[in-house]
């Protein structure tokens, strides 16, 4: 994924202004920066979602020329929040996402999916009557049924997910994020949107840091996630240390006390 | 579920796609017996079964009852047919573009400006010349109320849709002032009507299938049966939007497409609706709504389903309407607003909660 000098402005106001993003197939690259910095508008402008000027390619062909159910066989998209208009059962929403995909001829898809993200049996469950968590969830699924791998096909899948783990107990974010590690290592893109520095930390290859719709740091959490880059584009005074054992960067609240 | 050798999970057809099956068949069934019931309800010398044995024995019918049989009832059903088929379709369409249960055509103003152009067809057609007028009267009411139906939904989607989501309240509120409008301006119209054309008006105004005819059927057979067949291919870009326009999107749907058929089938399966019955209310929310609670909201299996419940309720309807008070007649309007309007005040009660006014 490659897109050069993305500008990007909503009623009037420059949200992104100018940024150069790559993203590797087999990585996890993720985005953070604080409220406003732009995170979501620059994953919708990659998505496609909103037009945006500037050039971007997935899989070395051109985005804007790419018809919708093309990008759609390589890439899934997941919202924020999504909300369903009508009383749709789980398994409906995650075979709408499988009908897109190179593995819509694989009637297991939908279910192993589910399997994935830790909603096995939910198929029949009405989504209403599911929790907030357990919703994210079944959009994720939707989305890993939409670009599940195919035999033979072995061109990269990709995934743009915008804070795909803000509505999960610890539990379930550990799970999501190793499944997005696994879909990684199996040659996959994956693209997230983070809110959290220490599951940042924890998951991506490389992090992209924006502040005011600009790239304040883009290399692996290491390197971004330094004192000096967090203070400068949170605003306010902050000290990263490391993680015990791992010795990843971290950010405690309790560090932050000021005396 | 069943288990296979590598450990993943094949699935059985869902229990609502059964239940979508087994509702087509019944509904078949359903539609076939309630048409010869219709066939054979109303006054007539010989009885409907004689009738029947003597035209499957390849002889005429006495006139009398081939005039009643074949230029009166028939034309009817069929009518019935077409407009309930017509009204449950565009009302599912509807919904699924709006991403709305209580969106429906008669409800919103869509058939309020379907019937304007009715309307219009009807006293300014008279200052055409009369031999064009006679030539082309119906399908000129029916292309009219097709121009005022598709008029007043891209009007209403305008409003009441932003980004991609759509207000309830502006939705109701804009076909409120719609309804206003149209009936400022067919008053105008009323007033300019002579008494024959009064006639008409004060039809469209109840909805009645009483005047139907094989012309009016002619004129708009073929609208309402490639907007049903049309439908179908909507259905997997319903599906998509129920999920938002830019979840659609990132699943490959070509959105401004779909919404751009839904609004024309929408425009054109009310106009024709509104062209041949005048006002039905109803039929396009309670249908739908049936359906879902049945088999679920797949669209795929809901719109041939809907226009097959539309068509026998309708038909039930129109019975219900001819023997009630008979030997006059009650206009169908009346009779579908008093078993729908019930469900739209039950469909609101319970989403009072998330309609966020």
């Amino acid at each position: 994924m490659i897109a050069r000098d993305i500008h990007v402005e909503i009623g009037g106001k420059p949200v992104i202004r100018g940024v150069d993003f790559n993203a590797r197939s087999g990585e996890v690259t993720a985005i953070i920066g604080p409220n406003g910095s732009g995170k979501s508008t620059l994953l919708r402008a990659l998505t496609g979602e909103i037009p945006a000027r500037g050039r971007m390619s997935l899989n070395c062909t051109a985005i804007a020329a790419t018809p919708a159910w093309e990008l759609a066989a390589i890439r899934a998209v997941q919202a924020q929040s999504t909300t369903v208009a009508f009383p749709f059962e789980v398994d409906e929403i995650v075979r709408l996402g499988h009908a897109a995909g190179l593995a819509a001829g694989d009637p297991s898809v939908p279910a192993r999916a589910l399997a994935e993200v830790g909603l096995s049996g939910f198929g029949h469950r009405p989504y209403h009557g599911l929790s907030g968590g357990e919703q994210q969830r079944v959009h994720l699924a939707r989305a890993l049924a939409q670009v599940w791998p195919v035999p033979g096909r072995d061109t990269p899948r990709w995934l743009f997910l915008d804070e795909p783990v803000s509505s999960l107990d610890i539990g379930h974010q550990l799970m999501v994020i190793e499944l997005l590690q696994r879909f990684a290592r199996d040659g996959g893109g994956v693209v997230a949107v983070m809110h959290d520095l220490n599951l940042t930390a924890m998951f991506a290859d490389r992090v992209v840091l924006l502040r005011d719709g600009r790239v304040l740091a883009d290399a692996p959490p290491a390197d971004t996630l330094t004192t000096s880059n967090i203070s400068r584009a949170y605003n306010c005074p902050l000290r990263m240390g490391q993680a015990a054992g791992t010795g990843l960067p971290a950010l405690l609240p309790q560090d932050q006390m000021r005396a | 579920m069943t288990m296979v050798a590598d450990g993943a999970v094949l699935p059985l057809p869902s229990r609502r796609q059964r239940q979508a099956r087994l509702t087509t068949w019944g509904l078949a069934v359903l539609l076939v017996v309630s048409s010869l019931a219709s066939l054979s309800m109303g006054a007539s010398d010989t009885p409907f079964w004689s009738q029947m044995v003597t035209l499957v024995q390849g002889k005429e019918l006495d006139r009398v009852d081939r005039i009643i049989l074949f230029d009166v009832r028939l034309p009817r059903l069929v009518t019935a047919l077409l407009v309930g088929a017509a009204l449950a379709v565009s009302g599912a369409v509807m919904q699924g573009l709006f991403r709305n249960p209580l969106a429906d055509p008669g409800i919103v103003g869509v058939s309020s400006g379907a019937g304007l152009g009715a309307i219009s067809a009807i006293v300014l057609g008279a200052y055409l010349p009369a031999a064009l007028l006679d030539q082309a009267g119906s399908y000129l009411i029916a292309l009219a109320a097709f121009v005022g139906g598709l008029a007043s939904t891209l009007l209403l989607y305008r409003v009441a849709t932003r980004g991609g989501q759509t207000s309830v309240a502006t939705m109701l509120l804009a076909g409120i002032a719609l309804a206003a409008l149209v009936g400022a301006v067919s008053g105008i119209l009323i007033y300019m009507a002579d008494d024959t054309q009064l006639r008409d008006l004060t039809f469209w105004g109840l909805g009645s299938l009483a005047g139907s005819t094989w012309t009016k059927v002619v004129s708009i057979a073929p609208i309402v049966v490639i907007c049903v067949l049309a439908s179908f291919t909507l259905a997997r870009g319903l599906n998509g939007l129920a999920l938002g326009e830019a979840a659609a999107m990132h699943m490959g749907i070509p959105v401004q497409r779909a919404k751009r058929g839904a609004i024309l089938c929408v425009a054109a399966a009310t106009g024709s609706a509104v062209a041949v019955s005048g006002g039905i209310g109803f039929i396009g929310i309670v249908v739908p709504h049936l359906l879902r609670l049945a088999c679920g909201p797949d669209h795929r299996s809901l719109l041939p389903n809907a226009a097959l419940l539309g068509a026998v309720l309708l038909l039930g309807a129109d019975m219900i309407s001819r023997s009630i008070v008979a030997p006059a007649e009650l206009p169908i309007g009346i009779v579908t607003a008093v078993l729908g309007a019930p469900v739209f005040l039950y469909i609101l009660l319970k989403r009072r909660n998330t309609l966020g006014f």
